[in-house]
């Protein structure tokens, strides 16, 4: 039977996999929480550690403790999410299975059927056509009086055949008429169940997409970049030289030139993630190249390359055409989507991409993210990197 | 000016704990992988692989997230040492002065 011929289909998807997937998110929940548990620990052994340096430490990480357990919140509402829509599909496509094969089975009784009421009106036919021709028989053997009395006497034997055949044809006939009609009334009622078990499992799968477009995750910004010495100390000679500002991200980062084509993608890439979820400021990143408090789209990209020891100032996009050492046209590593002007109803911006991973600041969003601070979105679709007319890459990369 | 109590060793062993963070994170990154196909075929297809893809790109954050603290407090304890090492060689110059 194919599936069209019942008109049920049986949603697709894998509920069993789905529910490994919310036991996963579920793990990656109790990891979070154990990791952020962790660093509130770590603090706790910090004992009466006191002092700016302290201070400061102890706001970043709590910075990154809230951060962990706000993403083990999305973890825990992306499982449970799972979880009612896995147990959702099992049970839609479980009455979806049954209705089709109990429609698949109306079907083929149907058939049965129809053929049987076929044959029960064959036979109806032909024994009103037999009784038609005895009682025919018996009137004329009858009007031969003595003569024809022994033929009258087997047309009414003949005609009384056909009136039994002609009962039982039509009583099968009425039977199969029956028989139909329940069929029928009971194929609608699985089609319908079919069709609702479908609607439901649909409906499931829209809520629970729903649930997941609205999670979001936003990474920790470690904001204590300089956890030095006490700054009672710092006049020591001796100590100067060892309470020189730790790495760390908002730090100011500054690649030498003549750097290798790794080492100054991973600058970059280190660069652009430790200033992940600064604000967009407009005009932000084009004062200099230390600490901002948050980028414009253009301050940011120059940010970046500068990161890999490119651009001698903070350009605005429409000076990073020509720049040195900026040339035209996509990189192997790194390419810059670069829109000077406003065109087809996009204001000028500017985007990078390093290693197949986009970032910006500000900008529109769109299905990849974006339209807000620093951040690294998913790569956009093709027609949005269609309206940057400039597209460059630095030298070498 | 700051005022601090510190003893640079605990600072340096909550260190060590700290960095450990971004391979707990990685941990958890490859145990995400494995449900990639789970709503292949559904309409949640799509809202599930960019939450996936989200997921993925957003956890090494966290990862080092967790390995800067460390390195912070790693500086921040050798920095602790080295000024007291100072301290205490200025003082002993001083006495051999004296």
């Amino acid at each position: 039977m194919r599936q069209a011929d019942v008109g049920i289909r049986v949603v697709e998807g894998d509920a069993s996999l789905m529910s490994d997937a919310a036991r996963r998110y579920d793990t990656v929940r109790q990891g979070l929480e154990e990791i952020g548990d962790k660093v509130l620990s770590t603090e706790a052994a910090l004992g009466g550690w006191q002092g700016q340096a302290a201070s400061s430490y102890r706001a970043s990480s709590s910075k990154v403790v809230t951060s962990f357990h706000a993403a083990a919140r999305v973890a825990a509402t992306t499982s449970a999410a799972l979880r009612r829509y896995s147990a959702e599909l099992e049970r839609c496509q479980r009455e979806g299975t049954i209705s089709k094969r109990q429609a698949e089975r109306c079907m083929t009784e149907i058939e049965t059927q129809t053929r049987l009421l076929s044959a029960a009106e064959s036979d109806a036919e032909a024994a009103r056509a037999e009784l038609s021709v005895a009682e025919h028989d018996g009137t004329l053997a009858r009007g031969r009086g003595v003569l024809g009395a022994g033929n009258a006497a087997h047309a009414d034997q003949r005609a009384a055949a056909a009136r039994a055949s002609l009962t039982d044809a039509q009583q099968r006939e009425q039977r199969s008429r029956h028989r139909l009609s329940q069929l029928r009334e009971e194929l609608a009622q699985w089609r319908a169940k079919g069709r609702r078990a479908e609607e439901e499992a649909h409906a499931a799968a829209h809520r629970t997409a729903g649930v997941l477009r609205a999670q979001t995750v936003t990474p920790p910004l470690v904001v204590a970049a300089a956890v030095a010495a006490p700054s009672a100390l710092e006049s020591a000679p001796a100590a100067a030289g060892q309470a020189g500002l730790l790495t760390g991200p908002g730090a100011p980062f500054n690649a030498p030139i003549g750097l290798s084509a790794r080492a100054k993608v991973d600058a970059m890439v280190r660069f652009a993630d430790s200033v992940l979820g600064k604000p967009y400021i407009w005009g932000g990143g084009h004062g200099g190249w230390g600490p901002q408090p948050g980028y414009d789209c253009s301050g940011f990209v120059s940010a970046v390359l500068h990161a890999g020891g490119y651009l001698n100032q903070p350009c605005d996009t429409s000076a990073l055409v020509g720049q040195h050492g900026i040339l035209a046209g996509p990189g192997h590593v790194v390419t810059i989507y670069d829109r000077a002007l406003p065109i087809a109803g996009n204001p000028g911006h500017v985007i990078i991409s390093i290693n197949g991973h986009f970032y910006e600041s500000g900008g529109q969003s769109g299905p990849w993210g974006g339209g807000g601070g620093v951040e690294s979105i998913g790569r956009p679709s093709a027609s949005y990197l269609a309206t940057f007319p400039n597209v460059l890459h630095p030298q070498g990369l | 000016m700051s005022e601090f109590l510190v003893t640079p060793e605990d600072v340096v062993a909550a260190s060590g704990r700290l960095t450990a963070i971004g391979g707990e994170v990685d941990e958890l990154l490859r145990h995400l992988g494995g449900c990639a196909s789970a709503a292949a075929g559904t309409p949640t297809e799509g809202a599930f692989d960019d939450l996936l893809g989200h997921f993925s790109s957003m956890l090494p954050h966290f990862g080092l997230a967790g390995e800067h603290l460390g390195v912070a407090l790693t500086g921040a304890g050798r920095s602790y040492s080295s000024c007291d090492d100072h301290v205490v060689g200025a003082c002993e110059a001083g006495q051999d002065g004296a």
